[in-house]
């Protein structure tokens, strides 16, 4: 546990002292440490939580999106677990659980990496999808079928649920109609989305639901 | 050696983010501290690191041309930084006697170390806190002071002196301020800063509990000018401050 503890002290104060590139790192309040629930074992969890600004020339550009980071005590010789928290339309996280699909954060993680680097990593992911290997296989589909309404979708997804400074007042109205036919609205919001913005097919789909 | 050209980055680990401590290097040839790498072995739990690589006296040929003692084992390690895979480590004597050799400044109390014995400084060197309340040290830090120091602290409470100063770590007294900061500097900059402050318990608006955190840099920043000079005991420091700050202007 200790070198991992220490890491990310070391790490902590450097994100803190040298940040421009609109990433940001916060210790919890409180308890740093937890045991993992689904285990029994004394092994020690960190849980921090980290945000970044969508990458400028993008849907996500000036939206702030959160993420939840569990350093798990072999860090940093294993890759720390991260999460989405913000609700985003991205191919390669997951529109409904926040998952994220980068190779960084599995084969692919080397010791040397930092939580600043995965935070700089997923800050290059939004700026460049990689539709052929996607966590969310409707959104994926859409960002190689339909560009336009990817980005669409995308930048409605930022401004309701990051900040995003780019309202669709079309995506906007779709939603609300079916939240006035008594539908929850982030549920209506994922089906019209994942439909194409076609309010009958979403409906259809909410009501096998 | 010259102390301002170390650059602290090219003498840490990018595993543990510290200054290197028994540095060895991979193949590729990137380097680490010898108890980080045991994380790097292939297909091993990285934190059973109770286990030790026996060193193997035999030589290898040339592949690591800035080491003569290689570590030979069946071990395969992945880098940190280039994933290349290296049979075994040797290490660096080159870089471990740089460590021992080059020396720069702590970065929170500008104390000169050598790399390695910064290494261990920094765990317990915390950046500078102008004063401590004396109810967050622990007992043992305050020290008995000795019948010479006991004599000077009582004439200073007492206004007859205000122009030398007893040493807050030995018995020595007498010191004027610019001797006394010589001599801290010289004889206990290894020593635990924490300490009152001999000018500020003698002044008549001192606090003789404060214990500043670190004794040195309070002297260097705090006590500037010899009181003697500008004091006129009746006011506070801030007014004599302003007082001096005016008497300099009107000098030049």
């Amino acid at each position: 546990m200790n070198i991992a503890m220490n890491r990310i002290m070391k790490e902590f104060k450097e994100v803190v002292a040298n940040e421009s590139n609109g990433i940001e790192l916060h210790m919890p309040e409180g308890e740093l440490t937890r045991n993992p629930s689904n285990s029994s074992s004394n092994k020690k969890e960190i849980y921090l939580s980290g945000s970044l600004l969508g990458p400028p020339d993008t849907p996500y550009a000036g939206a702030r999106f959160h993420v939840d980071i569990i350093v798990v005590d072999t860090y940093p010789f294993n890759p720390p677990k991260v999460r989405f928290t913000t609700k985003i339309w991205h191919p390669n996280i997951s529109s409904v659980t926040g998952a994220i699909c980068l190779d960084i954060l599995k084969d692919q993680w080397a010791a040397a990496m930092t939580i600043r680097t995965v935070l700089l990593s997923l800050q290059a992911l939004l700026a460049t999808p990689e539709p052929d290997d996607p966590q969310d296989a409707v959104v994926a589909n859409q960002y190689k079928k339909d560009r336009k309404l990817f980005e669409k979708t995308a930048r409605h997804w930022a401004n309701v649920y990051a900040n995003g400074p780019t309202p669709e007042p079309e995506c906007d109205a779709a939603v609300k109609s079916l939240a006035e036919m008594g539908f929850d609205e982030e549920k209506a919001r994922a089906a019209l989305s994942s439909m194409h913005w076609n309010t009958s097919d979403a409906l259809e789909s909410l009501c096998k639901a | 050696m010259d102390q301002t050209e170390v650059n602290l980055e090219d003498f840490t680990c990018s595993i543990c983010r510290e200054i290197f401590q028994s540095p060895v290097s991979l193949s590729c040839p990137h380097t680490y501290c010898q108890s980080c790498i045991i994380g790097l072995r292939k297909h091993s739990d990285p934190l059973s690191t109770s286990e030790s690589i026996p060193p193997v006296s035999s030589l290898r040929s040339g592949s690591f041309s800035h080491s003569t003692h290689v570590h030979q084992s069946n071990q395969c390690f992945v880098c940190a930084i280039c994933r290349q895979e290296s049979l075994g480590y040797v290490r660096y004597r080159e870089l471990e006697n740089q460590l021992n050799t080059l020396e720069t400044s702590c970065s929170n109390c500008s104390m000169i170390f050598t790399l390695s014995d910064l290494r261990k400084h920094l765990e317990t060197c915390l950046p500078i806190k102008q004063h401590e309340n004396i109810q967050t040290i622990p007992g043992t830090t305050i020290r008995q002071l000795s019948d010479s120091q006991t004599k000077a602290l009582q004439l200073a409470q007492a206004g007859d002196n205000r122009s030398t100063f007893q040493c807050p770590f030995c018995p020595r007294a007498n010191f004027s301020l610019t001797h006394l900061r010589q001599h801290i500097k010289k004889r206990h900059l290894g020593e635990d800063q924490r300490r009152v402050c001999p000018i500020c318990s003698s002044m008549p608006w001192g606090d003789k509990s404060m214990i500043s955190s670190n004794i040195y840099q309070h002297i260097k920043n705090r006590h500037q000018f010899d009181y003697d000079t500008y004091v006129n005991y009746e006011q506070d420091e801030e007014a004599m401050m302003r007082e001096a700050l005016q008497a300099s202007l009107y000098n030049q």
